[in-house]
């Protein structure tokens, strides 16, 4: 708009500059809490201004919360579980656009429709397989009396088991399929030209070369921001972790800065809880600084 | 050199029929252009050849080998598209040198290829760029490269010059045609400019319905349209097409408005039968005519006339000669340069024109040997 009315535009900064206070604050005051000691931060009215005990808050926290280990941890579920969904994602994409296969509508709206069913809502059945990934195939064996036929015949009791509580994988598989990265890649894969797929067979690329040299490096920015927004998700996973590791060594950060929380009559050590949420808190930032220009461009789609 | 061959080849989607049952070789080595309007299944015709649409019934064969059930990469085709298809993440080399790339050829003999296909193609000083950052015509030649680069038996051309300015798709279709005469292979070339096709074409396919209308040599298919409706389609500014019904006495025909044309062989009386002249073959003569009006084309002029009664006509005359609009005119005919027409059918009454796949029955009159032009 190039419209020129004074008032409006203040009044829209004003209500701009209220969000973005109402957002920063409660990072603000996290902030100051942790620049505290333990009297500082319990006092009343409430630090407005940050203290001097930045540093030993935060080493304090970092030792506490074992956060050399659960940053490992954490890590590597985020890392696994972005790589693991742009891949599913961008195959299943794949399979849906450029293959003509009877159910391929089907399995769309299939796949459209897990949206309606976050881990959240499938979160005891998920955490049953999770405890034992082939207990499915055992109830199928079961029922159909395989089981009993086989011991009988052989002599041996089938028991299948493959247990992923407190593993990487127990922690990264469940949050893997995703629904909104095969709709994006969908949608990516849909603006690519008719024309294109059939030079491709021309010149004789199959459809896994065409995917890795065509379709990939072309889908860059797509998957920037597909990994930008999916790497903040996993890393701050919370159900989830809690329920699947039961070892506390297993943790990731993020259950890890739960348990900091003091509770009851044991010391109000807020200073360090927020030391530690600060911590938490540097590698989403860091990615969505970092990732920031991929990111919107791969949103918006201008470059080609 | 390689021809192309279809037997009985059919094509069809579900209910919907678009290429009818099709019988036709494209001759090895020679420049084939296959013209037709939008939808008469020209485009479906080349990705039948180069394998990117299925065959429905029937065969196809390139160089003597049956070719239905094989992969597009495996048949020895190159294919330029009409938006060129280029990838756009890779460099103008990228691109020419993809083909080989996925071939397994190496590294520095795919360059040396590479090299050579762009000095053929004029394209050296931009090997390094993107398809982005080229003109529409260096895109074009990027295309070319691509399919060149492989060697094939046969390049199949698709609308190629179609988002091409004026200008510059004349200077392309000269360098198509030198690159064919310089590579040898079979060239098939779809297009729906019919001035693209007679420049262009050793060997030209008239298609209209899904089926074949007329093929032959150009010169050919323009002097004896199969058909009303290759008459009509070939030819800037279109030949002239004036309906009527033979006279009584079987000597003449009857134009609309009146006016009567004595005809040069005997037909009989009473059949609708429509008069086919080009604009560059009406002379001067005793038949009345107004000028409507005036088209200066630069190297001469396109007169609209009417003829007493209405019928329009068009014409050539030297720019020397402008007439004004308004103007009387005196117009008469070459007989020998006269088309006829059976106004039902559509078929060429006297002077087979080239072989024209007509539905059978249509055109029987214009089998008869008898009826043969003889002015």
């Amino acid at each position: 708009m190039v419209e020129r009315r004074p008032w409006l535009d203040l009044a829209t900064h004003l209500l701009l500059a209220l969000s973005a206070l109402s957002l920063l604050l409660p990072v603000w005051l996290a902030f100051v809490a942790a620049t505290h000691d333990l009297a500082g931060v319990n006092r009343m009215p409430i630090n407005w201004l940050p203290g001097a005990h930045l540093w030993e808050n935060v080493v304090a926290a970092w030792e506490r919360g074992h956060f050399a280990q659960r940053f490992l941890t954490s890590l590597g579920v985020a890392l696994g579980v972005t790589i693991g969904k742009i891949a599913l994602a961008m195959l299943a994409a794949f399979a849906i656009v450029f293959f003509e296969w009877r159910a391929r509508m089907v399995v769309f709206w299939i796949i459209f429709i897990t949206l309606m069913l976050p881990l959240e809502v499938r979160i005891v059945p998920t955490y049953a397989v999770a405890a034992n990934a082939l207990r499915p195939f055992q109830a199928i064996l079961d029922v159909t009396g395989l089981t009993g036929l086989i011991e009988a015949v052989a002599g041996i009791r089938i028991s299948l088991e493959w247990q992923m509580l407190n593993s990487t994988v127990g922690l990264v598989l469940p949050l893997v399929a995703t629904a909104t990265g095969t709709f994006l890649y969908r949608q990516f894969f849909l603006t690519i030209p008719e024309e294109l797929v059939e030079a491709a067979k021309m010149d004789g690329a199959g459809p896994l070369r065409f995917l890795r040299d065509v379709l990939m490096p072309l889908s860059r920015t797509t998957m920037a921001a597909l990994a930008t927004i999916l790497f903040v998700y996993s890393w701050n996973q919370y159900l989830w972790p809690l329920l699947v590791t039961t070892e506390p060594d297993r943790a990731t950060v993020m259950v890890e800065l739960a348990r900091m929380v003091p509770r009851g009559d044991s010391l109000p050590e807020w200073n360090i809880v927020m030391a530690g949420a600060l911590l938490v808190m540097l590698p989403p930032l860091a990615i969505v600084v970092l990732m920031q220009r991929w990111f919107v461009r791969g949103l918006v789609q201008t470059e080609k | 050199m390689a021809a192309i061959e279809f037997i009985a080849a059919r094509k069809s989607y579900g209910a919907s029929i678009a290429i009818h049952e099709l019988d036709l070789v494209l001759p090895p080595g020679a420049f084939t252009v296959i013209l037709g309007p939008s939808g008469c299944g020209k485009s479906t015709l080349l990705r039948m050849i180069a394998g990117l649409e299925g065959i429905s019934g029937g065969e196809l064969r390139i160089g003597g080998a049956r070719m239905n059930e094989r992969e597009p990469k495996d048949r020895g085709c190159a294919m330029v598209f009409q938006n060129y298809a280029l990838y756009p993440h890779m460099t103008v080399a990228e691109n020419i040198g993809y083909p080989l790339k996925v071939g397994g050829v190496r590294r520095a003999e795919r360059q040396a290829r590479v090299a050579e296909a762009a000095a053929a193609l004029g394209l050296d000083a931009l090997l390094d760029r993107r398809p982005g950052q080229l003109s529409g015509g260096q895109r074009q030649r990027v295309a070319m490269g691509r399919a060149m680069v492989r060697r094939p038996r046969v390049f199949l051309y698709d609308e190629p010059l179609s988002n091409l300015d004026a200008k510059l798709r004349v200077q392309m279709r000269l360098e198509l045609r030198r690159l064919h005469e310089q590579l040898g292979a079979t060239s098939v070339l779809v297009t729906h400019d019919q001035q693209e096709a007679m420049t262009l074409a050793d060997h030209l396919v008239v298609m209209r319905g899904g089926r074949v209308e007329q093929e032959g040599r150009p010169r050919e298919v323009y002097a004896a349209p199969a058909s009303l409706f290759v008459a009509g389609f070939l030819g800037t500014p279109a030949m002239n097409l004036l309906p009527g019904a033979v006279t009584p006495d079987g000597a003449g025909l009857r134009l609309e408005g009146g006016v009567v044309v004595p005809l040069p062989l005997r037909l009989p009386a009473g059949q609708a039968v429509t008069l086919g002249i080009r604009p560059e073959h009406v002379g001067e003569g005793d038949l009345e005519a107004e000028v409507a009006l005036v088209e200066d084309l630069g190297a001469s002029l396109l007169v609209h006339a009417r003829l007493a009664g209405g019928a329009a006509m068009a014409l050539h005359r030297p720019a020397e000669l402008a007439p004004a609009r308004g103007a009387a005119l005196r117009l008469g005919f070459d007989t020998a340069r006269l088309h006829f027409f059976d106004s039902g059918s559509g078929q060429r009454i006297g002077g087979e024109g080239g072989r024209g796949a007509s539905p059978a029955g249509a055109g029987e009159a214009a089998r008869r040997p008898a009826l043969l032009a003889t002015t």
